[in-house]
């Protein structure tokens, strides 16, 4: 019997039948069984060639997809030509220099200015629009976009390590491996290290009345590897970052205006640092700010090649690449050279666990690592912004096509007395332009005021290089560009609208006294759908920042914040020679502090809770002996002194505190946090435990389990963490933290100056320095996600209320049309009602493919927001619903106030004036 | 259009005006042969032969063929095009700019 069956549609044919809905939908009538035809035949012919599915498909669908591009582009340019109309002097071409010209702007601006509030709505939607794109412009140009403002900044690097080891994963540089890379790597022109100091600075030669200054210790090539030049005197020589070099230090421009009003009679003068007196070299020139622009002064380190300490990797380091050498080379050069640090540097670091730490360095360019995790969120905050800005446009664009109507009969007698479309374009296109330019010069100058505020509370947000922030000239061609855009943008409606005014049809209906509005209704309801599906996104994404924050503000940081000021202080080695006098200090004001009135508690420690404090250190734990060639984990490390839990508040779950910090018998005590004990021993207690800092120190025993602490942020996971008392070491050599914080809790919120003066009374040349309430560290920890949910809030506002205002627009306009239409359904026994829910129906209707639209992007969307969410996922369907009911809550009322005036017509009137 | 207009042919515009003065073809035969003759340099995907085809439909190089070729041979399904004069006209135009070419260069090289 013979088969009639058709040939049996397998899969791969079905899916390039799918696909071909690529090309236009012309071509594919025209073509589309023809191109399945030839499919086939190619696929029998490469399964007799034996070709690769893989690589026939590869084939096919690069075909597919350029060629459908390049007929879809092709397509639309006939579409292009055949609206050009009879000749092609009409064209857009030709209507934007006549536009340009004096003439023409003189006469867009006097016709603007017959029609003010239309004028001045504009100008402010686009100037607030253009505004605040152009403000996080800048920013991202400043952060993101510019080069470092060093000598050939593209070779700068940063240098760090990555390390398998429990409880971290990176490491920066240690004196050990600077100063080994130093000597042997040899695809830099240099290698310099740098950390963070503080230091007490006296005004005079005396140690007396010092104040706290930020500064940095680096190494003698710092500036060479930066690649800047001082300004007045010189910098480090080669060899002053060696022990025994005689004192000496850097300031910065803003340090010496301040200090010696910009007296170059300063260098070579002493001031004293830390109860050392330094001589002052020179002084760097003006805007120069690294590592931050906080530093005021630098100090050279004092690396000993014969001593060094390995394992501690507390500097930074940076690296001048040779021309041409690729981070990835330089990389594999200082990887070559690592081996070699055991036996150069000797160190107690056993070589297996050496080994065990994986211990890799890495190498990127230096901008990337300052700007780091801000880049998303700026890139995110521009998004939103332009979103708005869209919307903006859009608004614009909606008042520009009611005016556009208002106009269509002027237009129509224009063209009908033989005016060509290109002078209606020319006139619609002026006006755009002059609008959107007063728009964007009032946008720029809001810009201008958004950087200085950026400038002034950016760098407390960690946002990194605030200090080069400026209007510079790419972003005055950004704000000159979306001018450009806005003003196409806004007049490209009406233009469309221009070519196709018929008018016979115009100058008909104007002769009824009615001008029906249908088509020109459609393109408003499709940029009030855009408009509402734009909001949408911004409001779903502001909302779960929201539900983000709010559920960070509910985390538990783990302590009392309330009623406890910080009050931070310095002892420095110079006047403190020994441990123990360090602890007599600490205990003598102490004990004025605890005199204060209205002081409870006080401690000091070397950790304050969420703020940029660390310590850390591999620990040892007795029972838990280590695999061969295992490598301790990595925990947190406080010095509590005494009464610490008490006075933060942190509850004692088992056990006691530890009670000694005498400098002569430190106790060999600690308390551990729960989560630490959760870690060791869980489900059992930890108490009598013995764990030790370090590889080869004594055990300490564990005598309490405190509950747990947020030590490094909110929103990360409690912290585990170990409590050693404030004095430690072997009874041979006592150590104490002399970078010390006082923690006060107390009744009255004025005890912060008396704290000072209690200090100022043990120690008059001890300043103390960042004075505040431990609530304000708690809510500065959040300060970012603050930040974000208040800038993202503003905006999706302003997109909800624009969406609002081009809503009601439409429907305020749809029933001014429709008044003859609504007068005869009211004669005819309409109730009002009625008219009122047929309108809000409309409104609803729009709003609610707006709302379907907008929630497919956000979801889309959304996930970019990921980074920044804290514990709830980026398509949170709570969110997204509220943001529907949100918008089309927004839709009811925007659509409300016309619906009440349809139905409140008197249909007499509206018959007679309809 | 003048023929002139046309010139110079793309190899896989010259290649398609090349296979159907052999006579009439349907696509994929075009493809191939295209491929025989150039020794496979101008391979032309099914997409970007359609494409060139409709260009030259829309510019009167090619008509679709009314006849069909011998019964047995034929396939309902396919269509078939065939070179118009114009299209003749063409290649023919290309081909002399070739060779004046080509002789131009010979006698520089000479």
């Amino acid at each position: 019997m013979a088969d009639f069956r058709l040939p049996p549609l397998n899969d791969g044919e079905r899916l390039y039948r799918a696909l071909l809905h690529l090309y236009p939908a012309r071509f594919r009538r025209a073509f589309g069984q023809e191109l399945v035809e030839a499919f086939r035949d190619q696929r029998r012919d490469a399964r007799g060639r034996d070709q690769r599915a893989s690589a026939f498909w590869a084939g096919v669908l690069r075909d597919l997809v350029t060629q459908a591009a390049a007929e879809r582009c092709a397509s639309l340019w006939r579409a292009a030509h055949s609206i050009r109309g009879i000749n092609d002097e009409d064209s857009i071409m030709t209507a934007l220099p006549q536009a340009l010209r004096p003439l023409e702007l003189r006469l867009a601006v006097r016709r603007l200015a017959r029609a003010p509030s239309f004028t001045v709505t504009t100008i402010v939607v686009l100037a607030l629009g253009i505004g605040a794109t152009t403000a996080v412009f800048s920013v991202v140009n400043g952060v993101l976009l510019r080069p470092l403002p060093y000598a050939s900044p593209d070779r700068l690097v940063a240098l760090g390590h990555t390390v398998q080891v429990g409880g971290v994963s990176s490491v920066q540089q240690s004196d050990g491996t600077l100063l080994l890379y130093q000597r042997h790597a040899s695809a830099f022109d240099g290698i310099a290290g740098w950390r963070y100091v503080g230091a007490n600075v006296a005004p005079g030669a005396s140690a007396a009345n010092a104040e706290r200054v930020d500064g940095a210790a680096v190494t003698a090539n710092f500036f060479d590897v930066l690649g800047v030049r001082q300004g007045v005197g010189r910098v480090f020589r080669e060899n002053e970052d060696r022990p025994g070099a005689a004192p000496v230090v850097v300031l910065s421009n803003a340090f010496w205006q301040s200090r010696f009003r910009g007296d170059s009679s300063a260098i070579g003068t002493r001031i004293v640092v830390d109860g050392i007196s330094r001589e002052i070299l020179g002084v760097m020139p003006r805007g120069f700010a690294f590592p931050s622009a906080a530093t005021r002064l630098w100090l050279p380190v004092a690396f000993d090649p014969a001593h060094t300490a390995d394992g501690n990797f507390n500097y930074s380091g940076i690296g001048r690449l040779r021309a041409g050498v690729m981070p990835e080379a330089a990389r594999a050069d200082l990887e070559r050279i690592l081996p070699r640090l055991l036996e150069e540097y000797p160190n107690p670091i056993p070589r297996e666990m050496w080994e065990g730490a994986h211990v890799r360095p890495t190498v990127v360019p230096l901008r990337d690592s300052l700007v780091g995790e801000v880049s998303g969120l700026l890139w995110i905050l521009l998004g939103s912004v332009s979103l708005v800005l869209v919307i903006a446009c859009a608004n614009v664009a909606n008042l520009f096509l009611v005016r556009g109507e208002a106009r269509s009969l002027e237009h129509a007698v224009r063209g009908a007395l033989g005016s060509g479309i290109a002078g209606i374009v020319a006139q619609c296109l002026s006006e755009a332009i002059m609008l959107s330019l007063a728009g964007g010069i009032i946008g720029v100058a809001l810009a201008a005021v958004g950087i200085k505020v950026v400038a002034d509370v950016g760098g407390s947000l960690g946002l990194p290089r605030v200090s080069e922030l400026s209007v510079d000239i790419r972003v005055l061609s950004f704000a000159f560009g979306i001018i450009a855009l806005c003003a196409l943008f806004i007049s490209l409606l009406p233009m469309l609208r221009a070519r196709r005014t018929p008018i016979a049809s115009v100058l008909r209906a104007a002769g009824r006294g009615s001008i029906s509005g249908g088509t020109h209704q459609r393109a408003r309801s499709v940029l009030v759908v855009a408009q509402v599906a734009l909001a949408l996104v911004l409001v779903a994404a502001s909302g779960l920042l929201a539900r983000s924050f709010s559920r960070l503000r509910s985390v538990r940081p783990g302590f009392d914040a309330s009623g406890v000021v910080v009050a931070r202080l310095f002892a420095p080695e110079a006047t403190y020679r020994t441990p123990a006098s360090v602890v007599r200090l600490y205990a003598d004001i102490l004990e004025r502090v605890r005199a204060i009135p209205g002081v409870r508690d006080a401690t000091i420690t070397n950790w304050v809770p969420l703020t940029d404090d660390h310590d850390d250190t591999v620990m040892g734990v007795e029972d838990h002996p280590l695999p061969p060639n295992g490598v301790p984990r990595v925990h947190f490390f406080i010095n509590a002194g005494a009464d610490y839990f008490r006075t933060m508040r942190i509850p004692l779950l088992a056990g006691r505190t530890i009670d000694a910090h005498d400098p002569t018998a430190p106790a060999r005590e600690v308390v551990v946090s729960r989560a630490f004990a959760e870690r060791y021993w869980p489900g059992g207690s930890p108490l009598g435990k013995r764990i030790r800092p370090g590889l080869d120190s004594e055990w300490y025993t564990i005598v309490g389990e405190a509950s747990d602490v947020h030590l490094d942020a909110l929103d990360k996971p409690v912290n585990d963490a170990v409590y050693f008392p404030l004095v430690m070491g072997g009874s041979g050599a006592p150590d104490v933290a002399r970078y010390a914080a006082l923690l006060v809790r107390g009744s009255r919120s004025e005890i912060g100056s008396a704290v000072r003066n209690a200090v100022h009374a043990v120690d008059p040349t001890l300043p103390t320095f960042d004075e505040r309430s431990l609530d304000a560290v708690v809510s500065a920890a959040s300060a970012r996600a603050r930040m974000t949910l208040a800038l993202l809030a503003a905006a999706s506002m302003i997109a909800l209320l624009l969406g609002a205002v081009g809503l009601y627009g439409v429907m305020a306009y749809g029933v001014s049309l429709r008044q003859r239409e609504i007068g005869v359904r009211l004669a005819l026994g309409a109730q009002p009602s009625d008219v009122r829910r047929m309108i809000s129906r409309g409104g609803l209707g729009l709003a609610a493919i707006g709302v379907v639209i907008g929630t497919a992007c956000a979801l889309g969307v959304t996930r970019l927001l990921r980074g920044l969410l804290y514990d709830i996922s980026p398509t949170d369907p709570l969110t997204l619903g509220a943001t529907s009911v949100v918008l089309l809550a927004m839709a009811f009322l925007a659509s409300w106030i016309p619906a009440r005036r349809a139905s409140s017509l008197d249909p007499v009137e509206a018959l007679r004036d309809g | 259009m003048p023929p002139d207009d046309f010139l110079p042919l793309k190899p896989d515009a010259f290649y398609v005006l090349l296979v159907l003065l052999h006579g009439e073809r349907h696509g994929y035969a075009i493809m191939r042969e295209a491929a025989e003759r150039s020794d496979g340099r101008v391979e032309l995907q099914a997409g970007a032969l359609y494409r060139l085809l409709r260009r030259m439909l829309d510019d009167g190089l090619v008509v679709e063929s009314q006849r069909r070729p011998a019964a047995d041979a034929d396939d309902e399904r396919r269509r078939y095009y065939r070179v118009t004069a114009l299209g003749r006209r063409v290649i023919a135009a290309d081909v002399e700019r070739m060779a004046s070419l080509v002789e131009a260069a010979r006698a520089a090289l000479a």
